[in-house]
């Protein structure tokens, strides 16, 4: 876990931390953090008690006001570029997802002011979805989908998924709950991340330069990687020309990342047997109508790695156990690296 | 000591394959040959011919101590074959051939159960998950052309019901524990299972019914369990419940089955047999919302299931020699 040193100039600590919490109503009622959301939170972590204040805010109705005095904000899309003008007090920004693209590059981010993300909190949901998504590619479900939509009987057999190869492209919390299970119905794991080493769970971490290279030697292909300019056409005709013939793959990672009209062309080349591909709202992110009815892919709604209550609990926890740490001047966890963009 | 029935020094075994059902079910010669080489002590002491669509079935039958087959004309054994000791049915439901009343005095029939096991599994845990991730749902609202989020909470401590806690049944239990699901279950003497949390008896199903977040049928055809799953049963199930079924079509009643869909309280269904197969183009199946089909391919290795099920026959031909009795023996009276 990545952490960052809190910054001394923020560090005189008054006897209470003042937190905005700002809301946005696009993403849905769910996800709102309420008073009442902040005091169940608070009861599971007793250290802070007494020492913090909150104000609330949706779609920035009084941002300006209550941000000027904050020290913490607490939210997911908020005038990102004027943080630093508007907000002097303010040190830390704790999102309320794992993501940050939507807030790249990170230039606007004043040195002082450490901003953290929501990394773990879609635990162990996200690693039940992928794995699903993983098992749905072995068995062949996006091809039997597309059959079923013209009334086409045609059998299908698979091999068993155990001994199987399932390669995580970009191993994080998401890829290593995946991991965790599909290892559990005995597949063998191979990954990829920005450093080489040996991972518990996974055994085999590759630096992200050796992608090439084991992309044969996978029968699934799971992209987990986030957004950034270095991963945005990761997945292109070179990549998935050197998957196995008959390989599939399952990607969670923001569009951009895969090449949309390469994956669409392989699936109907039957080169990949096929992909289940988590898309994002297209009314806010458009994607190619085409790939509604491209044969042997299956889109997920963005929402089977989420569930939002349980989801919103481990936001706020992770929120809290921050907030202990900033009032007793400890690292806080979940840090982006500004320079990384995650 | 020679007795009157005791076994010749070697066995004639008949192969009987049907071609419709494709090359996973080919018990081909040599597929054969590696199992028997498998069993060395048992390989050496058969004979072995093959037959397919009943080409050689006339000419080879009468010859025959075991055959090894899935459809042939049964009803004519006795007359047919007087050696035979014993027919292995290369599947599981073997309601096809019911009633029983055509097994000639002395002989025993076997059937595949077990061979599924570790796909069922596997195919278990992915129904499970895909019923409680609301997947039915998600392909119908691609087709379309929706895009809705549809969210679900995780699936460790959700309730898997299983009908039928046999072979396949708990296999997918198997695979609900490990998914960190409870697992109830009904079977006929009620008996315990190793991975089943509380084991209903067969009157109980209405509980399994209201309790379970996934059901999943794993019964044989029976006349107890054709038209089982009916409208009062789906009244039963939970609110966003959904039902898999990996036993044979005539457990559910499918206009029922259709009108549960089409009124959206279930979460969806996965559905892997059908009566008849295959399901004809024009089934209202088809384009039902929030059902995902697959077309009777869901529990058969499509590499292992031969030698799997050869395995099993080879076993048997041991126990045959050695005056054993026989494993997946069925209970002609049970019809499984």
């Amino acid at each position: 876990m990545r952490v960052a040193t809190f910054r001394a100039g923020s560090s005189a600590m008054t006897s209470q931390l003042c937190v905005h919490v700002e809301n946005v109503s696009s993403i849905g009622p769910l996800f709102a953090i309420t008073p009442d959301m902040m005091a169940r939170a608070e009861a599971r972590h007793p250290g802070v008690h007494g020492r913090w204040t909150a104000t609330y805010g949706t779609d920035l109705d009084g941002f300006e006001r209550h941000v000027a005095a904050a020290d913490a904000l607490l939210g997911w899309q908020f005038p990102h570029l004027q943080v630093a003008k508007l907000a002097p007090k303010l040190s830390w920004i704790q999102l309320t997802g794992a993501g940050v693209d939507h807030l790249l590059p990170l230039d606007w981010l004043p040195p002082h002011i450490t901003l953290t993300n929501a990394k773990g909190a879609h635990k162990p949901k996200i690693g039940e979805a992928l794995f699903m998504a993983v098992l749905m590619i072995n068995n062949f479900i996006p091809a039997l989908a597309h059959q079923q939509r013209q009334n086409r009987w045609n059998q299908l057999f698979c091999t068993g998924i155990a001994g199987k190869t399932l390669l995580v492209v970009g191993l994080g919390e998401a890829g290593g709950s995946a991991a965790a299970l599909a290892k559990r119905f005995g597949m063998t794991l191979l990954a990829t991340s920005r450093h080489a080493r040996t991972d518990p769970e996974v055994g085999e971490v590759h630096a992200a330069d050796r992608l090439h290279a084991l992309l044969p030697r996978a029968d699934v292909v799971l992209v987990t990687v986030p957004l950034t300019p270095d991963t945005l056409g990761l997945i292109g005709a070179t990549e998935i020309g050197l998957m196995k013939t008959g390989a599939g793959l399952v990607n969670l990672s923001r569009h951009g990342v895969v090449d949309d009209d390469a994956l669409m062309t392989a699936l109907r080349a039957e080169q990949l047997s096929g992909c289940v591909y988590d898309l994002e709202d297209p009314a806010h992110r458009p994607f190619d109508p085409a790939m509604w009815t491209c044969p042997n892919l299956i889109l997920l709604p963005h929402s089977q790695t989420n569930d939002p209550g349980k989801f919103m609990e481990n936001v706020l926890d992770v929120f809290f156990e921050n907030l202990l740490r900033r009032l007793d001047n400890r690292p806080l966890s979940n840090a982006v690296d500004p320079r990384l963009g995650y | 000591m020679l007795v009157p029935d005791a076994l010749p020094r070697t066995l004639n075994v008949l192969v009987e394959n049907e071609s419709t059902l494709g090359p996973v079910f080919e018990i081909d010669p040599e597929r054969f040959a590696a199992a028997r080489a498998r069993h060395a002590g048992v390989g050496d002491r058969i004979r072995v011919s093959f037959s397919t669509d009943c080409d050689r079935f006339g000419s080879e039958i009468g010859n025959a101590d075991v055959l090894i087959g899935w459809n042939f004309p049964y009803r004519k054994l006795g007359d047919a074959a007087p050696r035979l000791r014993w027919v292995h049915l290369t599947g599981a439901g073997v309601n096809h051939l019911a009633p029983f009343d055509w097994i000639p005095p002395g002989v025993v029939v076997t059937n595949n159960r077990g061979v599924h096991a570790s796909k069922a599994e596997e195919f278990g845990a992915l129904a499970a998950l895909m019923i409680v991730n609301r997947v039915p749902r998600i392909v119908t609202q691609q087709w379309r052309q929706e895009w809705r989020l549809l969210y679900s909470p995780s699936i460790t401590g959700m309730t898997a019901g299983i009908v039928g806690v046999g072979n396949m049944g708990g296999a997918v239990a198997s695979a609900c524990k490990k998914l960190g699901m409870r697992v109830i279950g009904t079977r006929r003497g009620g008996a315990t299972h190793p991975q089943v949390d509380r084991m209903l008896g067969p009157g109980e199903l209405d509980t399994l019914l209201a309790e379970s977040d996934v059901i999943f049928l794993c019964t044989p055809l029976t006349p107890e369990t054709r038209g089982l799953i009916g409208a009062n049963q789906f009244a039963r199930m939970k609110d966003g419940a959904g039902l898999v079924n990996i036993a044979r079509g005539a457990v559910i009643d499918n206009v029922s089955l259709c009108a549960a869909l089409a009124g959206g309280r279930l979460s969806g269904a996965i559905l892997d047999v059908f009566d008849p197969e295959p399901l004809p183009a024009d089934s209202p199946l088809w384009n039902a919302p929030n059902v995902i089909i697959t077309p009777h391919c869901s529990s058969d290795d499509a590499d292992a299931y031969v030698p799997k099920t050869l395995d099993l026959i080879f076993e048997n031909l041991r126990r045959l020699f050695t005056g054993e009795a026989l494993v997946a023996a069925i209970d002609p009276d049970l019809g499984y």
